[in-house]
């Protein structure tokens, strides 16, 4: 399931790539309807893995990267057309892709490994917090895209797809906004896992959550305080959260008692 | 049937003598009039723009005598005083609707790709047909040529990218902004370039214009045309914390705008955009000022050279324009030659023959088939 939801993920991408490369105009429904075929793929996935094992499908690394794509395109399709940005699925498509053919491909990562008596708290915990990974994770491709669009103005460079592209104003309300929702998700995710009796086992990944969380803060507060401009807002966003993908896995590895 | 366009454009001659020709208001009909006194039953249809006069028409006559229609009708109604019919060019058949498509394409604009002309063809149509000045094979000509806009404005990037200083101002300001509906515009100098820019902001409905130069009264006719305000020269610092464009084109010698007074204001505009047009020689705003973050500086060299390259992106799609053309030509022809057929009385007869046999011969061959049966 996992593999044929990147069949339309492809093809939205490489629409996108070709289009832009021929100059043409990045077609929003064709990106967004094989979007939506990937996401059902990709939803069928969770829900026959979920009732296989027993609970929420976020019990090994695999699980947790598809569960974690597949919330950054619930993201992308429920605020693309809210914010009027479904150009975004054309950023969106190439990083689930890349997401799932990761979980794909590194052998070894979805051993099955059933939590026994996982409890609905400790569900809500990890679903909440990956949801919210996901949530970040469209605004730190909304905030890619105001750094991409504002260098070619800065630099006098007003390139055809640059022209298809959403206005910086609107990039950047949207980078924000739905940081913002991410952050509420996050704050909820790591507060449900206060509640978990197991959550105090392992310091490690409860460190680095409350130092993201901490970062999140910072950034929002400089931008609502006036502190950071649109530019320095978008650019930390992004690099936070590169950090917090990039360390994930690691983190994880290192949580032996507090894996995902 | 013969079709025909006879015209000038500003490929040919200077704007003298196009406004001689020029046709609208009673003279269009005073010529349409002309023109049907001598062949009553021919089609006419009359495109006279800034850049163009041509006269479409169709009809039974021969092409030598729908031109000769065409120009009694010119000598009579408009009476040039100068020679004319050397610099008229005519396309007859194909030609002639190639050309039509060409046109309402605005492949032959003065400015490659511009949309104008395909409102002013529509125009052109609207009043003719109205008038009941056209016929089954001017309606068909210009429906096609409408559909073959329509196809090279989606297919292809001919009339996209900005070419005027004002709609690539425009179109960077919408880059930045989004909708210019919340923006305020200020303006410095009142000169004609600064006139001409903010002509295009202000028909994108910005939310306010300032307009502040030396001459205090310049300002105020300047605002005044585009129901904004005012402001002494000395006072423009003080508005420019609450403005999202700047258009500057002042006569000044020196720097009129500096890094160091735009960058104490940043963080007091919540480090909004800040969108600068500096359309002046030498310039008034200082280069540096770029280095900011929020701030889109852009010179008159600048926005000429996006202009260039928007031009030459244009230019790169004229053969996909041609392939596209040149379909609706074929399929406008084929038509053209059926329609003609079909309007032929033998062929006509014919073709009821042709209905008769058919019909005769299914009869004929429903009768063996059922003495076959027994």
């Amino acid at each position: 399931m996992v593999s044929l939801s990147c069949v339309p993920y492809l093809l939205a991408s490489g629409y996108s790539c070709y289009s832009w490369g021929a100059g043409k105009f990045v077609p929003k429904r064709v990106n967004f309807a094989c979007i939506l075929i990937g996401f059902l793929f990709h939803s069928a996935f969770l829900v026959l893995r979920g009732e296989q094992i027993g609970h929420c499908p976020i019990s090994n690394l695999f699980e947790v990267v598809v569960f974690l794509s597949w919330a950054l395109v619930l993201n992308y399709l429920l605020i693309g057309p809210t914010f009027q940005v479904s150009l975004m699925g054309a950023f969106t498509a190439p990083v689930v892709l890349l997401m799932n053919l990761f979980a794909l491909l590194i052998p070894g990562i979805d051993e099955p490994r059933s939590i026994e008596g996982m409890g609905w708290m400790l569900e809500l915990h990890a679903a909440l917090t990956l949801l919210a990974y996901g949530t970040l994770g469209l605004s730190a491709i909304a905030a890619f895209m105001f750094l991409l669009v504002r260098s070619y103005l800065k630099s006098h460079k007003l390139q055809s797809f640059i022209l298809r592209m959403p206005a910086l104003g609107k990039l950047e309300k949207v980078s924000l906004r739905v940081c913002l929702l991410g952050f509420i998700m996050y704050s909820l995710g790591i507060g449900a896992g206060f509640f978990v009796e197991e959550f105090w086992v392992e310091y490690t990944k409860i460190v680095w959550s409350l130092l993201l969380w901490v970062a999140y803060i910072g950034v929002l507060a400089g931008k609502f305080f006036a502190v950071l401009s649109p530019a320095r807002f978008t650019s930390l966003n992004l690099a936070i959260y590169l950090f917090m993908i990039g360390s994930f896995a690691l983190i994880n590895q290192i949580s032996n008692q507090h894996q995902f | 049937m013969n079709l025909l366009c006879y015209g000038t454009s500003h490929e040919e001659v200077e704007v003298e003598l196009r406004e001689t020709l020029a046709l609208s208001g009673t003279r269009l009909t005073e010529f349409s009039s002309a023109f049907h006194e001598q062949l009553p039953s021919a089609e006419l249809a009359v495109l006279s723009t800034c850049n163009r006069v041509e006269l479409y028409a169709a009809g039974d006559a021969e092409y030598d005598d729908l031109v000769q229609a065409l120009q009694v009708a010119v000598e009579k109604v408009i009476q040039p005083r100068v020679s004319w019919r050397e610099v008229m060019k005519i396309y007859e058949d194909s030609s002639a609707a190639r050309h039509l498509f060409q046109v309402a394409a605005g492949m032959k604009s003065m400015v490659l790709g511009e949309t104008e002309i395909l409102g002013q063809v529509k125009q052109t149509y609207d009043h003719a047909f109205k008038n009941g000045y056209t016929g089954k094979y001017l309606n068909k000509l210009f429906q096609t040529a409408f559909s073959a806009a329509k196809e090279i404005r989606s297919k292809s990037a001919i009339t996209r990218g900005s070419i005027s200083v004002g709609s690539v101002s425009v179109e960077l300001a919408e880059r930045i902004f989004g909708e210019l509906r919340k923006t305020k515009v200020l303006v410095l100098g009142a000169g004609e370039t600064s006139e001409r820019v903010l002509k295009s902001l202000a028909g994108r409905g910005v939310k306010s214009i300032i307009v502040a130069n030396r001459t205090y009264q310049k300002a105020c006719d300047l605002a005044k045309e585009f129901n904004g305000e005012a402001v002494k020269w000395d006072q423009w610092e003080k508005v420019l914390l609450e403005c999202d464009i700047i258009i500057s084109s002042t006569a000044a010698p020196h720097y009129v705008l500096k890094k160091e007074d735009v960058q104490s204001l940043l963080s007091k505009r919540n480090y909004e955009s800040l969108f600068i047009i500096d359309l002046a020689v030498p310039r008034d705003i200082d280069p540096k000022l770029s280095d900011l973050d929020s701030i889109f500086l852009y010179d008159i060299d600048d926005i000429q050279s996006l202009s260039r390259t928007h031009m030459r992106e244009r230019e790169l799609e004229i053969e996909k324009c041609h392939n596209i053309i040149k379909k609706y030509e074929d399929k406008f022809m084929i038509w053209m030659q059926d329609a003609v057929l079909c309007d032929d009385e033998e062929f006509r007869s014919l073709k009821k023959l042709k209905r008769r046999s058919v019909s005769v011969i299914d009869s004929c061959s429903d009768c063996l088939r059922k003495l076959m049966a027994g």
